[in-house]
């Protein structure tokens, strides 16, 4: 009840000077609308760059087998590391530290062909691990290969999806058979287009990747050049490079310390810096928009400082009949609560139609679309109520303080 | 039901310091109705408020229904002022964009009374000072007369047994005033305490006790037949 006498009171006050109360509270929204935007559009940055950048993969480590570098146990610098497949997948299986693992030999230039359309093509030995590892998403209706693929050496594709239109046109080609080097192959899985920003050795939607053991079969158990593996647990992945590095250098015979044996491209690591680079660019963002919202803050303690020094009279004669500090507090804190609310809330609804504008329109690939996240609301919500809190707190105060003698004489 | 002993206040108003109040001793009992005389600045207003507990004394006692109030912190004395006294001022002190009704109703809101209970209390109280038909009028769309007695029936709510009114009558026509002076005589016949501060002799004439007050002491203090 007590309360609803409050809000009586902001409105009557807000009708009196429509102006003043409007001005505070479209400081209140414009604070508002820079927080929420600013943070959303960070967001989408954030989420679009990250995408793109796993276009390639995610959680995923390439390691290159290079030549020694440093002298060993009587063996000159300059050697060669050499794995086959079946060594890459015995590796897997014996470190812990490895979640998913693939070896990667690959020919290039080989002939694709369908009916009397032809393309030249990199083929790939892998595992159904590599699938997950490259993010190599079929298109509804086909699938990656699995184990019982690969243990069956069955002669089936999973082809990029440039492939795929050059081969096929508009037409369905799971279940068709394309001849790889002239040898049969049965098409199970097409890529999902998707962006991606880096690759070694081409990008994926030219690629065809069949089975390693079926690869073997065909091509020969070659020397492979570089292998793809992912840490487990994903996100670190410093105990796995040092697992293989002890591992291989024991079984290959070179130096651990020896940094020209493996070349390696760390994505967790990239990716993890990239994370951080985006949380610093998100908390920037926020705090240019807090700040905004804490000026318009100050608007509303000014605001609220009038409305009190005003009211002196009637504050000294509530005091008279019997009010307490608190209540006098309380009833300078709702109104300004009141004001930074209705004008959080106009900002917010603004912020929302302004973001659905721009999802609405189209927006280059690499800004990506603004999210507004629950995250997003939540911390413009605790700021907004933060900036109610202050901005009501000093006023309030100074109100509360007031002498009922002095300000009936006011 | 006020004893107060010996009650000094001075105001410093930077290297000077206004003794308002030289020492005043005062017995009001229950029931009693009280007419405060004294030319201008002579310390009735400061009186007034230090009765109301809207201000505290320099030096001395007040007890108030047995209880002193001259320590007490300012939440305390708030307490006594919703509870204990209702308060009339010359210039009525009413809240513009409120209600008659609204305004009789505020220092119910501070005894956490419940709304509907507030607007009952708030309605009898304006049908007791003859403004049952005038509930919803503005302050402005009220005379001079009906807005003090507004502010009566304002100082009536919750029932307090002291009536302190420094200069009722002073805005007010002589017929005006006469009501209210009416209504004043009602309370004390039903047993509360009445203090009346006034320039006005005939309004003096009807209390039961004139007290004057010149140059912050009590300088005659008579009772006379009612
Ligand atoms: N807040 C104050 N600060 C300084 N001096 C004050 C204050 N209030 C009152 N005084 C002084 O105290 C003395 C008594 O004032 P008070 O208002 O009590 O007189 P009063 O008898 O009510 O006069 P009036 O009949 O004009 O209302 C005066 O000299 C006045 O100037
Ligand atoms: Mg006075």
């Amino acid at each position: 009840m007590f309360f609803l006498q409050l809000t009586r009171q902001f409105f009557q006050d807000m009708r009196a000077r429509k102006l003043r109360t409007f001005l505070a509270m479209f400081g209140i929204g414009w604070g508002t609308v820079a927080v929420v935007l600013l943070l959303a559009i960070g967001g989408g940055f954030h989420a679009a760059s990250k995408k793109a950048m796993h276009g390639m993969g995610e959680h995923l480590v390439v390691i290159w087998l290079s030549r020694t570098t440093k002298a060993y146990e009587g063996m000159q610098p300059g050697r060669q590391i050499t794995m086959k497949s079946s060594d890459v997948v015995e590796m897997g299986r014996a470190l812990p530290e490895i979640g998913l693992y693939s070896p990667e030999p690959r020919r290039s230039g080989l002939s694709a062909q369908y009916d009397n359309h032809r393309v030249k093509v990199s083929v790939s030995g892998v595992t159904p691990g590599y699938g997950i590892m490259r993010n190599m998403i079929p298109e509804p209706g086909g699938r990656f290969f699995n184990d019982r693929d690969v243990k069956a050496r069955r002669r089936v594709a999973f082809i990029g999806n440039k492939v795929k239109s050059k081969l096929f046109d508009e037409g369905d080609p799971i279940g068709q058979i394309i001849l790889l080097d002239g040898r049969p192959f049965t098409v199970i899985g097409t890529l999902q287009e998707k962006t991606q920003t880096s690759d070694y050795g081409g990008r994926d939607a030219g690629k065809v990747v069949v089975p390693y053991t079926t690869y073997t079969a065909m091509w020969g158990d070659q020397n492979v050049r570089n292998i793809v593996v992912r840490p487990n647990p994903v996100n670190d992945s410093e105990p796995m490079k040092k697992a293989i590095y002890t591992y291989l250098s024991q079984k290959y015979r070179f130096d651990p310390t020896d940094e020209g044996a493996l070349s390696i491209w760390d994505t967790v690591e990239m990716d993890r810096f990239t994370d951080w680079f985006f949380w610093g660019l998100q908390a920037l963002l926020g705090l240019g928009g807090a700040l905004t919202l804490c000026a318009g803050g100050i608007g509303v303690a000014n605001v609220m400082f009038l409305i009190v020094r005003e009211r002196t009279r009637e504050i000294g004669l509530r005091m008279a009949v019997g009010a307490r500090d608190w209540h006098i507090l309380l009833q300078v804190m709702l109104e300004a609560g009141l004001i930074v609310a209705l004008g959080g809330l106009g900002g917010l609804s603004f912020s929302f139609l302004v973001i659905w504008a721009i999802q609405a329109a189209p927006t280059p690939e690499w800004l990506g679309q603004p999210q507004f996240s629950p995250l997003v609301s939540l911390i413009t919500i605790s700021v907004l109520a933060f900036v109610g809190l202050i901005s009501g707190i000093f006023p309030a105060r100074r109100a509360a303080r007031l002498d009922p003698v002095k300000a009936l004489e006011f | 039901m006020i004893e107060i002993r010996d009650i000094k206040k001075s105001y410093q108003m930077g290297e000077v310091t206004v003794e308002a109040l030289r020492g005043i001793d005062l017995n009001i009992g229950s029931g009693e109705y009280v007419a405060i005389l004294g030319p201008s600045g002579s310390g009735k207003s400061t009186l007034m408020q230090i009765l109301g507990c809207l201000d505290t004394p320099t030096a001395g006692t007040y007890q108030l229904s047995g209880r002193e109030v001259s320590g007490l912190k300012r939440n305390e004395l708030a307490e006594i002022r919703n509870k204990q006294v209702g308060f009339i001022f010359q210039s009525f002190n009413l809240l513009a964009h409120a209600s008659a009704l609204e305004n009789v109703a505020l220092p119910l809101i501070y005894r956490g009374t419940s709304g509907r209970q507030r607007l009952q209390e708030a309605a009898r109280l304006l049908e007791r000072v003859g403004l049952a038909d005038r509930m919803d009028h503005k302050p402005n769309e009220l005379s001079g007369g009906q807005r003090q007695r507004v502010a009566v029936a304002r100082a009536l709510a919750g029932d307090p047994d002291l009536i302190l009114a420094d200069e009722p009558t002073g805005n007010l026509d002589t017929h005006s005033g006469d009501e209210i002076v009416a209504l004043f005589e009602e309370l004390v016949s039903e047993g509360k305490s009445v203090i009346v501060v006034t320039h006005d002799l005939e309004i003096a004439q009807r209390a039961h006790r004139v007290v004057r007050i010149r140059d912050g002491v009590v300088e005659e203090d008579t009772r006379q037949a009612a």
